[in-house]
């Protein structure tokens, strides 16, 4: 996986940033810059609480990562340069900030390309996870997209079970799931034993928030075929791969 | 919900009339067509929480019923339970149509109940 | 419980239940609308019992589109038309002063039928009342343990009501 894979899929990279250190008004005007400047960044930034791709410090903060990962870069944002690395004074201004991001940004998606960066588990095929949350627009930008992220809105997926249920390609769902994490939006689940009927499995012993879903009680089945019918009279696509 | 006094008042004096003729009645109502409970008077035991709206939902499934099988408006529906009776009847008055519900035990007589609630009906429509 | 052919849409008032059932019904739908006696939402009707639709399927069986009322007062009607329902479309106007609080009510109405079967939420009015945004609700959402689509649709279009149906669909395909 080159560091071009981001780009190649005409998608922007999701990245993410995190704020430590700064005064509040300064943090709430960044964040706001960030945001207007989303369409002319070369990639898509959203805050994260920590294990971001980028630290955003104040002067006072300690520019060494905590987590001890070096490959983290870290951009200080104050009224004097500390001369210790990326840095931008205060007051913040638009055009400086869009060209730090874009340069940090690609010196990120560089390093994910080597296997390097903030904490990133590969997600194997096979592998069944659980969607926390409706993902946002960042992540749902392909339309293909909608569709998978509607197909584990209901269900446990892994990539391989998200291209057998949809016309997406293995690597449409591969990125999909690697961006859903990166985002914070996913939850491994125990290897359940292969069961298409059965309710969702339950969250491995480590996991953050357990699923709060209420249990689904027992319904009949859907009439064989109805489904297909409804589809056919709406004038869609068949489901499934096509 | 805008009503004028008067209209209120006749409601309120349609109300009185029924509880004090219908032999067994156990509470009248008379709420919106949208489900909005504008007076009632409640006996002991009677629960009329939610009655507004589901009279405004019966009425209007009523006034369906009739249409289809071309029978004109829904003037009233009657409901006859094990315990007793409930006849919801439009009441329509220019300012807005309204429904009356009168809730019955089984001792009451239907003969008399629906002779009584038209004639209150009626005199609502025209107050 | 068997399933039977039917789709709902709730939602508040305004929000374009009957709308969207007229846009793709086969038959003028039928409603029970009544004139509105809330001074506090300007449109003149609001449904009271049920907006009915429908859409023949190629063997002749029918599917069932029905509308709810949208006021918690008839909550009675959503237990009454939930039965059986392959799924619920929940309508939001963004344009009302607390449409996250309006979604928590249709979420808790019918919390059943949602952790049966699909769910979608359609935001209207997104254009000229962008906030709250979709994100906001899709954490709403997981607040109360549930993940479904939420998107920006406007039902008068024919084509995003039936987009909102596949979203259905898709999730309860095998």
């Amino acid at each position: 996986m080159t560091g071009d894979n981001n780009v190649s899929r005409g998608q922007r990279a999701l990245l993410s940033y995190s704020v430590e250190g700064l005064p509040h008004r300064e943090e709430v005007l960044l964040k706001s810059l960030i945001r207007l400047l989303d369409h002319r960044t070369h990639q898509n930034w959203s805050w994260k609480a920590e294990q971001a791709d980028l630290r955003v410090v104040g002067e006072q903060v300690d520019a060494g990562d905590p987590a001890g990962q070096p490959a983290v870069p870290t951009l200080t944002v104050a009224q004097v340069d500390p001369r210790r690395g990326p840095f931008l004074a205060l007051p913040l201004h638009t055009n400086a900030l869009e060209v730090a991001l874009n340069q940090l940004g690609a010196m990120v998606v560089h390093a994910r390309g080597l296997g390097l960066g903030a904490t990133e588990t590969a997600i194997g095929e096979h592998e069944e996870f659980r969607m926390l949350r409706w993902p946002p627009a960042a992540v749902l930008e392909a339309p293909i997209r909608l569709r998978l992220a509607t197909l584990m809105s209901n269900r446990p997926a892994s990539v391989l079970s998200l291209q057998q249920r949809s016309p997406a390609t293995r690597q449409e769902c591969a990125d999909f799931m690697a961006d859903l994490q990166r985002a914070g939006l996913l939850e491994r689940l125990h290897a359940a034993p292969a069961n298409a009927g059965a309710p969702a499995a339950a969250a491995s012993p480590d996991s953050v928030s357990p699923d709060r879903r209420p249990a689904a009680p027992a319904r009949g089945a859907v009439q064989p075929g109805l489904l297909a019918r409804i589809r056919n009279r709406l004038g869609l696509q068949p489901a499934g791969p096509q | 919900m805008n009503t004028t006094p008067r209209l209120r008042l006749a409601a309120e004096s349609a109300i009185d009339t029924l509880m004090r003729e219908i032999k067994g009645v156990k509470a009248v109502v008379i709420s919106t067509e949208d489900g909005l409970e504008l007076a009632a008077r409640v006996e002991n035991t009677a629960q009329v929480a939610r009655l507004s709206a589901i009279a405004s939902s019966l009425a209007a499934l009523g006034a369906v019923a009739g249409e289809e099988s071309q029978l004109g408006q829904c003037d009233n529906v009657a409901i006859e339970a094990t315990h007793g009776h409930i006849l919801m009847l439009q009441a329509r008055h220019p300012e807005m149509t309204l429904i009356v519900s009168v809730v019955t035990s089984r001792e009451a007589i239907i003969g008399q109940v629906l002779y009584f609630a038209k004639q209150a009906t009626l005199l609502l429509q025209q107050a | 419980m068997t399933v039977e052919h039917k789709i709902l849409f709730t939602g508040t008032m305004g929000a374009g239940k009957t709308t969207a059932i007229g846009a793709v019904s086969e038959i003028p739908p039928v409603s029970t609308d009544v004139r509105n006696s809330d001074t506090s939402v300007a449109k003149a009707t609001t449904t009271v019992g049920l907006d009915y639709g429908e859409l023949t399927l190629d063997n002749g069986d029918k599917l069932r589109l029905y509308g709810t009322p949208g006021q918690m007062r008839f909550d009675f009607m959503w237990r009454i038309l939930a039965r059986g329902a392959l799924g619920v479309v929940i309508l939001v106007d963004n344009s009302r002063p607390d449409p996250l609080a309006d979604l928590d009510i249709y979420l808790d109405g019918f919390a059943e039928l949602i952790a049966q079967t699909a769910c979608v939420v359609a935001v209207g009015r997104m254009e000229k009342h962008p906030n709250p945004g979709l994100d906001a609700y899709a954490k709403r959402m997981e607040d109360k343990g549930v993940v479904c689509p939420v998107l920006a649709a406007n039902v008068t279009d024919a084509r995003q009501v039936v987009q909102l149906l596949e979203l259905l669909l898709l999730q309860l395909e095998a």
